[in-house]
């Protein structure tokens, strides 16, 4: 097994007549099994051929969870041509700059995107085609039953496990784009690794609701079952309700979420206990205080048979829960676990395809983030007398780099070691511990990472602003309590108020400066993708803490400013 | 839409994002000063959807901004 193209051919035909994906579309669940998928695959690369392109040409894909982008993605790969996951929530701008970079030539979208990408065609030279990913397009759009049911003729291509499988766009979306390499060798290496610590098995059936365009749901949420011949459902909607009823009515057994939704589903559930009345909610607590203590002393978890009713709402035939893209508070986890649901928690980047340690079945240490999957070398870079360092990693999942990008390659990947920046500890029996992070990354509760830089160089281009600091707060009250959300600390460039005073006519005064930076970072919010906002901001007069070589000092700010 | 249904609402986003009502100003917005993320946003619908027996699709996410664009929005469903 050396490229995702061998997944497709093994696939079809060791599990032909079984289901791949499910959706439910207008009230029944649409089927399509692995021989079904497996044509529609062939077919649609070689529409692809058909439209010019050949190995190492780049397809965008843009739309919601739903069969037709995995199939989309697989006939990509198939043919040896770079995917590129785009995340639906992007503004047009983001779109236009990440297809200029990427030089797409095709891209292949959901119905709901279809006017916004045919406005695309002028902007971007390199677009040729867009392909809709519903039954009808409107006329200059290839609809998806014309290029999955054609005749197919012979591919020329056929990848190599070095070529580039997908180029996943982290960050950049106004400027500076920054796409991660990923080969047929990374991903594959990265599936096989992580198949066996979840047991997948063809009776699995896995609900996909985490954004697919999301590397650790391409790969463990789609590629990963997929490869195993489980069943793969896609959410109707993200709404916790509807998740809930696709899980009992598909009788999902295994499902990857983020932190918030498993507090969502705890939050619910304890919600229901209480509304119960008084009687209700104190057998709910008793219950769960005895099969924590079975659990934790005994040994023994007894929580299935405790809390049957919980089991019964989530359809029954759970199995576990995979937790990832940011740290999951360890009381949800317990809570869990005392229902008799097992939540496991994995650890990666985009970089590394992306996981790259991972809790597994049998091995689960409640607030670590798992061991090293096999075949992947992982230590701790200058460790403290704690035993606490950078963590980095080697290993055949690791990225070829950044596509054009070759100064920040050079930054992560140091003699084939990614430097994750992130900071954290390896226990004596090999757990590993995430503790912090050497980097300026922001990790919303979501998972969606935000990059301070980033934002920094859009709000320093507002004449209003002088210059900026972007730092990330954790939330200290409300749902997402504990997450962190991007603050910035803005010097404001006294220049342009002055001007702005004399030519209006008013005086000058501290509330209209941050009045008008106000409404600045308000028409921000509004043009950016929606986590990658600023939620706050407060005011210096002074210039801002600098290092020798005139780089802003983000502990300092923080800690002047009172944001630890 | 009446009164009463404008404090259910507000109600409802106060439990969802677990803020205190009398500390929503329905004219904030909700992304930038309550810190609702598009997962909370969904939630928000989806509570909404139970309470007034409707359903509001989560592409209309986008265009809502503040508590005020919420209690609008359904009014706008409920017809």
């Amino acid at each position: 097994m050396e490229t995702l193209k061998d997944f497709v051919t093994q696939n079809t035909r060791l599990y032909g007549e079984h289901v791949a994906f499910q959706i439910k579309r207008e009230g029944v669940y649409q089927k399509f099994t692995f021989a079904e998928t497996g044509k529609m695959v062939e077919s649609l690369a070689y529409s692809l051929q058909e439209l010019g392109i050949e190995r190492g040409c780049r397809v965008a894909i843009i739309g919601e969870n739903r069969p037709e982008w995995a199939i989309s993605f697989l006939a990509v790969v198939y043919l040896g041509a770079v995917a590129v996951p785009l995340d639906v929530l992007l503004t047009e701008e983001n779109i236009i700059n990440f297809l200029l970079d990427s030089e797409a030539k095709v891209i292949i979208g959901s119905g709901k995107l279809i006017g916004l990408l045919e406005g695309l065609k002028s902007k971007v030279p390199s677009l040729k085609a867009i392909i809709s990913m519903e039954k009808e397009a409107p006329v200059g759009v290839y609809s998806f039953n014309r290029v999955v049911s054609r005749e197919t003729g012979v591919i020329k291509q056929v990848p190599t496990s070095e070529d580039l499988a997908s180029l996943v766009y982290t960050s950049g979306t106004t400027g500076n784009p920054k796409g991660v390499m990923l080969t047929h060798r990374n991903i594959v290496f990265d599936v096989l690794a992580v198949v066996p610590l979840f047991d997948f098995s063809p009776k699995d059936n896995f609900l996909s609701v985490l954004p697919i365009h999301h590397t650790f749901e391409t790969t463990a949420g789609f590629l990963g079952p997929y490869h195993e011949g489980a069943k793969i459902t896609y959410a109707e909607s993200l709404k916790s309700y509807q998740i809930v009823a696709n899980m009992q009515e598909t009788g999902v057994t295994i499902m990857c979420g983020v932190p918030l939704l498993y507090q969502l589903f705890y939050d619910a559930i304890i919600r229901k206990a209480e509304e119960k009345g008084m009687v209700a909610k104190i057998s709910f607590s008793i219950l769960s205080a005895v099969s924590y203590f079975f659990s934790q002393v005994i040994g023994i978890n007894i929580g299935a048979k405790l809390f049957k009713m919980v089991h019964k709402n989530l359809g029954g035939k759970l199995r576990f829960f995979v937790s990832g893209g940011a740290a999951i508070d360890p009381a949800v986890i317990r809570g869990f676990d005392s229902f008799g649901i097992t939540i496991l928690q994995g650890y990666g980047l985009t970089e590394s395809a992306p996981i790259l340690t991972c809790c597994a079945l049998k091995h689960n240490k409640i607030g670590s983030v798992g061991r090293v999957v096999p075949g992947v070398e992982l230590k701790i870079k200058n460790p403290d007398g704690l035993g606490v360092g950078e963590i980095v990693a080697r290993g055949p999942n690791i990225m070829k780099g950044y596509y054009k990008r070759k100064d920040l390659t050079g930054e992560v990947l140091v003699d084939g070691w990614l430097h994750t920046g992130d900071l954290g500890y390896i226990d004596e029996e090999g757990y590993v511990f995430i503790t912090g992070r050497a980097k300026d990354v922001i990790v919303t509760g979501s998972g969606m990472n935000v990059y301070p830089e980033e934002l920094e160089f859009i709000l320093n281009r507002l004449p209003q602003i002088k210059e900026s600091c972007v730092v990330g707060i954790k939330v200290k009250e409300g749902l997402r309590k504990g997450a962190e959300e991007a603050w910035a600390v803005i010097v404001p460039n006294h220049e342009y108020f002055e001007k702005y005073a004399a030519e209006n006519g008013v005086s000058l005064s501290p509330d209209l400066i941050r009045s008008i930076i106000k409404e600045q970072i308000y028409r921000f919010n509004i043009k950016e993708t929606d986590y990658k906002r600023i939620v706050n901001f407060v005011l210096s007069e002074a210039e801002l803490p600098k290092t020798s070589t005139r780089k802003i000092q983000r502990f300092k700010v923080k800690r002047e400013f009172g944001l630890l | 839409m009446e009164d009463k249904e404008k404090k259910e609402v507000l109600t409802l986003v106060s439990k969802i994002i677990k803020i205190p009502e009398n500390r929503i100003d329905p004219n904030a917005n909700i992304f930038y000063d309550l810190g609702v993320d598009s997962l909370l946003g969904v939630e928000i619908f989806a509570a909404l959807d139970k309470k007034f027996n409707i359903d509001v699709p989560e592409d209309r996410l986008r265009s809502v901004k503040t508590v005020n664009d919420i209690i609008a929005l359904v009014a706008e469903i409920k017809g």
